[in-house]
C-alpha cells in the first residue's frame, strides 16, 4: 500500500530501556493510513514494547511518537486516538457484550441513541449480531476475540493496535480469524498495527512487516520481499526454513561469484563479492531440485550429498541432505505424481539456479 | 447378577454421598437447631421432656438490661473493627499484591502467621501488653486486639480477590478513555467488591463472636460472648441465654444472606462467582 504524504503513525528513533537492557533500540518506522502493518519477531525482540509505546502505556527513553503528524510522545494512553486489542482480550467480565463494546462511548458521553446504533453496527461488522446481552464468560474464544475487536473499533480509532490477539486460539480458528481480521480491516478502513511471533500469520495478513530482533528492526518490507530477498540470516531464518551455507568465493564468472569448497560442490551467486570473501548463502527448500545418483541437470549450482532424513509433510516431502563438508540442506518436493522416491542413505544431487542463492550476510555474521 | 452389580456400583456413590451430606448437616446445624428449639420450651432445664411452648424466655431476655448492654457493646465493637480492618486491610492487600519492595514475601508470611496463632494466646498477650504499658482494660482495648486478628484475615481475603483480577483490565479501561477514578468505579470495584464484602462479613463476625480475646482484654463493660460465659454459671439463666443466642444466630444468618442478595444485585449475577453464597464468601471467585 502506497504511503500517503504523512504517515498515520511515525516512530522517530525511539528507544526504550528497562534498567540497563535496551528493550527497543533506535527504531524508526512510518505506518501509512489504512495499512495492515505487522511487527514480527521472537519473544523479547521489542515488538510488544514498541506497540505499547504507540498505545501510550510506555514512554520512550528517547525518540518521538507521532500520530497523524502530531507529537504524542508525552500524551497519556487515555488521550491518544488509538485503541488496543489485548493478548488476553481484557474483556470486563461483569459487563455484557454490548456494555463492553459501549464502554468507550459511555466514557466519551456519546448520546445513548447514537451509542446504541454504533454498538449494533460494530457487532454486525464482527458478526456477533444478537449476542449483545451475553456475558464474556458465555462466549467461545473466537467470539471473545471479536468482542475485543468491536470494543476497540467502535471508538473509530486512528489506528488499532493488536498484541498477539490470536495467540490463545487453536490453529483452525486462528486461520479463520486471520482472514476475518483482514476483512474487518478492509471494511472499517482502519490502520492496523499487529504484533506477532507467528511468521505465517504476519505473511497472510500484512501489507508490510517489520522483522525485529534484539530491539532493532532487521528488515522492513512487504511479505514477498521478506521471503524472497531476506537482508540478514536472521530474517531468512525467521521467515521460512533455515538453509544456510557459509562459503568463500573462489573465482568470478561475469556477474556470478563462484564457490567450490570441494569436489561435487559448486555454488554460484549473483553478488559483487571479491575472491576470498566469505558469504552466508541461504536457499529456500522449495527452490532446490533433487535427483538420485550423480546425474543432476546442469544448473548454476550443483551439490552432491547423501540423504539423511525424509519426512512426509502433507503437500510436500522434505529431504534433509548432508553435504561432503557436513552442512545440511533441506529440500522440499511437491507431492505430485513426479515426486521422487529417495530414501535415507541414497546419494543425491541438488541443483538450483543462481538467482535463488540469497546472500544473507558476509563474513559469517549479519 | 451382572446388571444388579452394575446398578449397585452406579448408585452406591450417590447414596453414600447423600448419607454423608445428611450426617454433616446434622453435625453442623443440629446443635444450633436444638438450642433454638429449647428456647421455646417452658422449663428452665435444657432437656426433654417437652414442657410446652412459651415465649417467656424471649420476654425475659428482652427486659434483661445486662443482655441488651452486652449485645450493644458487641455491635459497636464489631462495627468499628469491621470498618477499620476492611479499610486498612484492603490498602495493605493492594500494596502486597501490586507493589514490589524488599521484604514483601516476609510481610505476607508474617500476616498469614497471625491467622494461625490461637486467640487464647493473643488474648493473654494483649492482657500482658496492656498491663505492662499501664493501659486500663476497656472496650477500646478489646477493639484494638480484635483488629490484630481481623486485619490479617481481611488482607488474606482481599489479596485473593486482587490476585485473580486481570491487570490488563485496568489498561483496557484507560485505553478506552477512563480516568483513574472511572477505572476504579467501573472496572476495579465491581471485580474486587465481592471480596471486600466477604472480608467485611468475616471481620464483623469474628469480632462479634470472639470470646477469648474479649475475655482477657475487657474491662467493666462486657461483650456478648463474655456476658454469656459469666451468667452460664447459674443454670437458671440458661433458657435466657438460649433465647438471646437464637436471635443473634438468626440475625447473623439473615445478614449474610442479605449481603449476598445485595452483592448479587450490585454485580448483576455474573457467571459462576457470586451465584452461590460460598462464591461470595470466598470473594466472588470467577
Amino acid at each position: 500500500m502506497a504511503a500517503i504524504a504523512e504517515p498515520m503513525i511515525r516512530l522517530e528513533r525511539i528507544s526504550k530501556r528497562f534498567g540497563e537492557a535496551p528493550a527497543v533500540d533506535d527504531v524508526s518506522i512510518g505506518i501509512a493510513r489504512g495499512e495492515f502493518f505487522s511487527m514480527l519477531g521472537p519473544s523479547g525482540c521489542g515488538k510488544t514494547t514498541t506497540l505499547r509505546m504507540i498505545a501510550g502505556f510506555e514512554e520512550p527513553t528517547t525518540g518521538r511518537v507521532l500520530l497523524d503528524g502530531e507529537d504524542v510522545t508525552l500524551v497519556s494512553a487515555r488521550h491518544r486516538n488509538v485503541n488496543m486489542v489485548f493478548q488476553d482480550y481484557a474483556l470486563f467480565p461483569h459487563m455484557s457484550v454490548a456494555e463492553n463494546v459501549g464502554f468507550g462511548l459511555k466514557l466519551k458521553r456519546v448520546p445513548r441513541n447514537e451509542a446504541r446504533s454504533r454498538i449494533e453496527e460494530m457487532l454486525a461488522v464482527v458478526r456477533l449480531e444478537g449476542l449483545g446481552e451475553r456475558r464474556p464468560a458465555e462466549l467461545s474464544g473466537g467470539q471473545r476475540q471479536r468482542v475485543a475487536l468491536a470494543r476497540a473499533l467502535v471508538n473509530r480509532p486512528a489506528a488499532l493496535l493488536l498484541d498477539e490477539p490470536l495467540g490463545a486460539l487453536d490453529l483452525k480458528l486462528r486461520r479463520e480469524m486471520q482472514l476475518e481480521l483482514k476483512r474487518i480491516q478492509k471494511t472499517t478502513e482502519t490502520t492496523f498495527v499487529y504484533v506477532t511471533h507467528d511468521q505465517e500469520e504476519a505473511l497472510t495478513m500484512s501489507d508490510r512487516i517489520a522483522v525485529m530482533d534484539g530491539g532493532r528492526v532487521q528488515q522492513l518490507a512487504d511479505p514477498k520481499t521478506l521471503y524472497e530477498r531476506p537482508d540478514t540470516s536472521f530474517v531468512a531464518d525467521f521467515i521460512g526454513t533455515s538453509n544456510a551455507l557459509a562459503l568463500s568465493v573462489d573465482r568470478r564468472e561475469g556477474e556470478l561469484a563462484i564457490m567450490e569448497p570441494g569436489p561435487g560442490v559448486r555454488v554460484a551467486v549473483a553478488a559483487p563479492a571479491a575472491v576470498g570473501e566469505t558469504l552466508q548463502i541461504s536457499i529456500r527448500p522449495e527452490k532446490i531440485s533433487i535427483v538420485a545418483g550423480g546425474d543432476g541437470d546442469g544448473g548454476d549450482c550443483r551439490v552432491d550429498g547423501v540423504a539423511v532424513e525424509r519426512v512426509y509433510l502433507g503437500s510436500v516431502s522434505q529431504t534433509v541432505v548432508e553435504l561432503p563438508g557436513g552442512e545440511r540442506l533441506a529440500v522440499h518436493e511437491l507431492n505430485d505424481d513426479d515426486v521422487s522416491s529417495i530414501e535415507p542413505g541414497d546419494a543425491v544431487t541438488l541443483s538450483w539456479p543462481a538467482r535463488h542463492s540469497l546472500v544473507v550476510g558476509e563474513e559469517g555474521g549479519r | 447378577m451382572r446388571p444388579l452389580a452394575h446398578r449397585l456400583r452406579r448408585r452406591l456413590p450417590g447414596l453414600a454421598g447423600g448419607i454423608l451430606v445428611a450426617f454433616v448437616m446434622v453435625v453442623l446445624f443440629g446443635p444450633v437447631l436444638m438450642l433454638a428449639l429449647f428456647s421455646f420450651n417452658d422449663s428452665s432445664i435444657i432437656s426433654l421432656p417437652w414442657e410446652g411452648f412459651t415465649t417467656k424466655w424471649y420476654e425475659e431476655a428482652w427486659s434483661n438490661g445486662q443482655a441488651r448492654d452486652a449485645v450493644v457493646n458487641s455491635l459497636i465493637v464489631a462495627t468499628i473493627v469491621m470498618v477499620l480492618s476492611v479499610v486498612l486491610g484492603t490498602l495493605a492487600a493492594w500494596g502486597l499484591t501490586r507493589l514490589r519492595f524488599r521484604g514483601r514475601g516476609f510481610i505476607a508470611g508474617l500476616n498469614g502467621a497471625v491467622l494461625v496463632v490461637p486467640w487464647l494466646i493473643i488474648g493473654v498477650a494483649g492482657l500482658i501488653f496492656f498491663s505492662e504499658i499501664g493501659v486500663s482494660l476497656s472496650l477500646e482495648t478489646i477493639t484494638l486486639m480484635h483488629l490484630v486478628v481481623t486485619f490479617p484475615l481481611v488482607v488474606a481475603i482481599v489479596s485473593a480477590g486482587l490476585v485473580r483480577f486481570q491487570r490488563s483490565l485496568e489498561e483496557a479501561a484507560i485505553d478506552l478513555g477512563a480516568t483513574q477514578r472511572q477505572m476504579l468505579r467501573y472496572v476495579v470495584l465491581p471485580q474486587v467488591g465481592p471480596s471486600i464484602a466477604a472480608a467485611s462479613i468475616f471481620a464483623f463476625a469474628w469480632s462479634f463472636n470472639n470470646f477469648e480475646i474479649s475475655f482477657f482484654n475487657g474491662g467493666f463493660e462486657q461483650t456478648f460472648p463474655v456476658w454469656v460465659f459469666s451468667i452460664l454459671r447459674q443454670s437458671e439463666n440458661l433458657p435466657v441465654v438460649n433465647a438471646v443466642s437464637t436471635v443473634i444466630a438468626a440475625a447473623q444468618i439473615l445478614a449474610v444472606f442479605g449481603a449476598w442478595a445485595l452483592m448479587k444485585r450490585l454485580t448483576r449475577s455474573e457467571g459462576e462467582g457470586s451465584e452461590t453464597l460460598t462464591g461470595l464468601l470466598t470473594g466472588g471467585a470467577r
